[in-house]
């Protein structure tokens, strides 16, 4: 949807898309196939690029010929198909002609063209030199060679050295205005003078070739020439027209917004400018959004009166303006009523631009904000038209969190859910699911294999936190053999493969004897307070990443998807507590009451702060967790004192 | 800055916190104290900057299209006195003639322009598209590279955990330097403690580079590794104000 927190490209793209209504894109499109990022509800502006028009792979590949200079290497095809394509070369012309490509801007020798005699052989080789001047700084050289070109007889010389003069001015306009970085020093160090003989040369080439092979070049450049002298109303002006008449199904629009961002909408004053100029409503509709970003502040950079003054200028885009002012009011946090009227109910389409999609997720949230009691009937009747990609699970999402905060999750995951987006499905597995919705999802051949590999890995991670020893010596059978063990907790919302192997074959053991964890938990199933037990399980969350693991945290607020009760019982038992409570039973085996001491004040080094606590979210759950220092010397002393013989006692010479 | 960007949160219901907090809020990054920097086209260093070395982004090798250098500084940069690094950030890695034509020129007029050119440094997320390919890639580019100009690469944070060492040794023959990055957008990455004890035995020299204003707290090994070669600031554009 059409949002602050978007990407403005994206903004641009979706604005573009529902000007010119365009087909799905193809329903199994992959976003990008190295970035999860979050399935299709949320994506990056590479990501959505590429499930429109998506590259070939580029991962390996591309030449393996030496190196050769810059101008040789490009543009050569042109001028190779044109002078096979010239019926006034002679065969031995052709060839010396294509080697004398490959030297013009690169070689410093004396052109070797004695056998180039016929007229249409010295308009190629005329158009080489001049290009061989023009790849050399040699402007008035490169001019002159393409000036005396324009009326040759091959069309495509007399084309080319028509183009080139704008080449020319451009460069020679630049030349000045670079400072010591290499970056632009501004328009007012330009040279003028160039700048209007390249503009004038662009007004020149496309009179003579109003549909030529440079004329999307020259029209591109045209905006780059009003960018030069600084002209930002005359920019605004193309972008604006350009915005309006691309259509968003092209990869042209793509294309379209990379530029309006880099050239427009990254200046500071952008939002001024566009203001300013006061006829650019597709613009100013984006600049707008840009302004609404959540910064973390309180208050939204967009406030209702400046919208207001606005409105004249939205007179052509009502729906547009509609929009800008629903989002205006959600993300200020206002009265949702006031967006139910702005927007009225359409969610019962065959298809929804991005813009009419916006303004019903937003009429959706604001169902959501005031609990309405048809809030899931009107996302599932959204649902009935939505494109399958970008649209179809924002509503799923709307659905998911009403559901959520129904306390229906089973609902959520029975069969023939309307809830298929595995991105959604995931973050509920990981944080409110029950264990009998994981063991269901995770044995239900009809879901993808990642989300099934989450499934297992939440079921098994939480039986072992939350002390359900015997559920995990059973449910180890749904790990798959060969299930990944290396791929890391790094971050197990969004990496790729889901290490669920670890709980079969892992590191058990670095000194202190411990066997695989499905003997653990299965001594812990039948004794849970089995001392070597309960250090074995410490052992195996230290040495294989649990530490400061965690499964998908949802956000504090309670519309946030995964934020609520969580459906797997228990309290999660972190290492710390494991050692507490073998350290509390004084009657505990020496060396397992040393081991569990040593632990202890390990947990602290070398920073000072428990490591074994878990993650922590604040500073006061960070704090909360800490043993006071006297109680960490005391553990220190007490395994010095009492048991002094000990392998734990005799390697550890501080406390932290 | 656009740079790894951040992913597009339409209803912010979604959050992803991994790692814990910092136990004290440790120092921000000060570009001015530090010796070498990264420079974005379109930043301007503060006036009288006294980075010794400066790794200028050149320009990108994109996804869109043939692979070509899109060059994204106007002109030729001229900075006596301090080390010029040349980076090109790539998204693909099936770069053609051309493309190594264009990147080998620009090292040769930044020569020209009177800079002291330490060499080419790829900015390429390797961590998640795989280090193999990568590795033949950089080997190739080694060998087009003149033998003057030295090679760097950067590197994202959980690549040492995660890549595979074998493939990490081979890269010890190709490439001169790894600038290892700390952050994403324009803050430091949490737990970033946690990625260098995995670097303990890193065989390759590397620099760290840390994000102006980031939150760094330098971990306690960097100081007595081996390869360890110091800190490259990446220094951000001028934030939007409040309006």
């Amino acid at each position: 949807m059409i949002s602050p927190g978007n990407d403005t490209r994206i903004n641009l793209l979706l604005l573009m898309q529902s000007l010119h209504p365009m087909g799905d894109p193809p329903a199994n499109a992959r976003p990008d196939r190295w970035d999860r990022q979050f399935g299709q509800t949320f994506m990056s502006w590479g990501g959505m690029r590429e499930a429109y028009w998506p590259q070939a792979d580029q991962s390996e590949g591309g030449s393996d010929e030496g190196p050769t200079c810059e101008p040789a290497a490009s543009g050569g095809p042109a001028f190779l198909e044109a002078i096979s394509a010239e019926q006034g070369l002679s065969s031995n012309e052709r060839a010396v002609l294509s080697e004398l490509r490959a030297k013009a801007g690169c070689s410093d020798e004396p052109w070797d063209d004695a056998a180039i005699s016929s007229k249409a052989g010295r308009e190629y080789l005329g158009y080489l030199k001049a290009a061989d001047a023009f790849h050399k700084n040699d402007w008035s050289g490169a001019s002159q060679g393409f000036n005396a070109l324009t009326r040759a007889k091959s069309a495509w010389v007399a084309e080319t050295a028509r183009y080139m003069p704008v080449r020319i001015g451009l460069r020679m306009a630049i030349a000045t205005a670079v400072d010591e970085w290499g970056d632009f020093a501004g328009s007012e160090k330009i040279d003028k003078p160039s700048l209007e003989s390249a503009s004038a040369a662009i007004d020149d080439y496309l009179k003579a070739y109003p549909k030529g092979r440079y004329a999307a070049s020259a029209e591109g450049l045209k905006r780059r020439v009003a960018w030069l002298r600084g002209d930002m109303s005359a920019l605004v002006q193309r972008y604006e027209a350009l915005l309006a008449s691309t259509p968003g199904s092209s990869e042209a629009a793509a294309n379209l917004a990379e530029e309006i961002d880099n050239k427009l909408l990254e200046r500071q004053d952008a939002a001024a400018l566009i203001a300013a100029h006061g006829k650019a409503p597709l613009l100013l509709a984006v600049a707008d959004f840009k302004q609404m970003r959540p910064t973390g502040d309180d208050a939204i950079g967009l406030s209702a009166t400046d919208l207001a003054a606005q409105k004249a200028q939205f007179s052509a885009y009502p729906e547009l303006y509609g929009l800008i002012e629903a989002s205006r009011i959600t993300y200020a946090g206002s009265d949702a009523k006031a967006v139910l009227a702005l927007v009225p109910d359409a969610a019962r389409q065959p298809h929804y631009t991005p813009l009419a999609f916006s303004r019903q997720t937003l009429r959706g949230m604001a169902l959501g904000k005031l609990r309405d009691p048809n809030e899931a009937g009107f996302w599932r009747e959204l649902l009935g038209g939505a494109s399958p990609v970008y649209q179809r699970p924002l509503a799923e999402l709307g659905l998911a969190v009403r559901w959520q905060r129904d306390r229906r999750i089973e609902q959520i995951f029975a069969p023939g859910s309307p809830i298929t987006d595995p991105t959604i499905r995931e973050i509920l597995l990981q944080t409110v699911a029950t264990p009998a919705i994981l063991r269901a999802d995770a044995a239900n051949t009809a879901r993808p294999a990642h989300e099934r590999d989450v499934a297992r890995f939440a079921l098994l991670y939480k039986d072992l936190t939350r002390g359900a020893y015997a559920d995990f010596t059973r449910d180890l059978a749904l790990v798959p053999a060969g299930a990944n063990t290396d791929a890391g907790l790094w971050n197990i919302a969004q990496q790729e493969a889901i290490p669920v192997g670890l709980f079969r074959k892992a590191r058990w053991s670095d000194g202190f004897a411990c066997s695989a964890i499905a003997e653990t938990a299965a001594t812990l199933a039948r004794a849970p307070a089995d001392h070597r037990a309960r250090l074995c399980l410490g052992d195996f969350y230290r040495l294989n990443g649990f530490d400061s693991f965690t499964l998908f945290t949802p956000d504090g607020n309670q519309m946030a998807l995964g934020n609520g009760p969580d459906g797997f019982p228990g309290k999660t038992m972190a290492r710390a507590a494991l050692y507490d409570a073998v350290i509390a039973d004084r009657a505990a085996a020496p060396d397992l009451r040393a081991y569990a001491l040593y632990r202890a004040v390990m947990c602290y080094a070398p920073s000072g702060y428990n490591g074994c606590s878990g993650p922590a979210w604040t500073m006061a759950e960070v704090d909360a967790a800490q043993a006071p220092v006297a109680a960490r010397k005391a553990w220190f002393t007490e395994l010095k004192q009492r048991y002094p013989g000990s392998r734990w006692a005799k390697s550890l010479r501080y406390y932290w | 800055m656009k740079r790894r960007a951040a992913v597009a949160l339409a209803l912010s219901l979604l959050t992803g916190c991994e790692a814990e907090p910092q136990p004290t809020t440790p120092p921000a990054v000060q570009a001015a104290k530090y010796d070498a920097i990264y420079v974005w086209p379109g930043v301007r260093p503060a006036a009288g900057s006294a980075a010794k070395t400066v790794y200028l982004l050149d320009g990108e090798v994109r996804r869109e299209g043939a692979a070509r250098l899109e060059r994204l500084r106007m002109g030729v940069p001229k900075l006596p006195g301090r080390t010029v690094w040349l980076v090109v950030r790539a998204e693909r890695l099936d770069w053609n003639e051309a493309t190594y034509a264009a990147i080998l020129a620009d090292l040769a007029r930044w020569e020209d322009a009177g800079n002291a050119v330490a060499g080419l440094q790829v900015d390429f997320d390797a961590a998640t598209r795989g280090i193999e390919g990568y590795a033949r890639f950089l080997q190739g580019l080694r060998e087009r590279l003149p033998g003057r100009w030295k090679l760097s690469i950067t590197g994202l944070m959980d690549w040492s955990a995660h890549g595979d060492p074998q493939a990490l040794a081979g890269l010890a023959e190709t490439i001169d330097e790894v600038v290892v990055q700390t952050y994403q957008a324009r803050t430091t990455i949490p737990g970033y403690e946690q990625y260098f004890a995995r670097m303990e035995r890193f065989p390759i020299p590397f620099r760290v580079a840390l994000v102006e204003g980031g939150a760094w707290q330098a971990p306690p090994m960097l100081a007595h590794h081996p390869m360890f070669r110091g800190y490259v600031v990446f220094l951000l554009g001028p934030t939007k104000p409040k309006t």
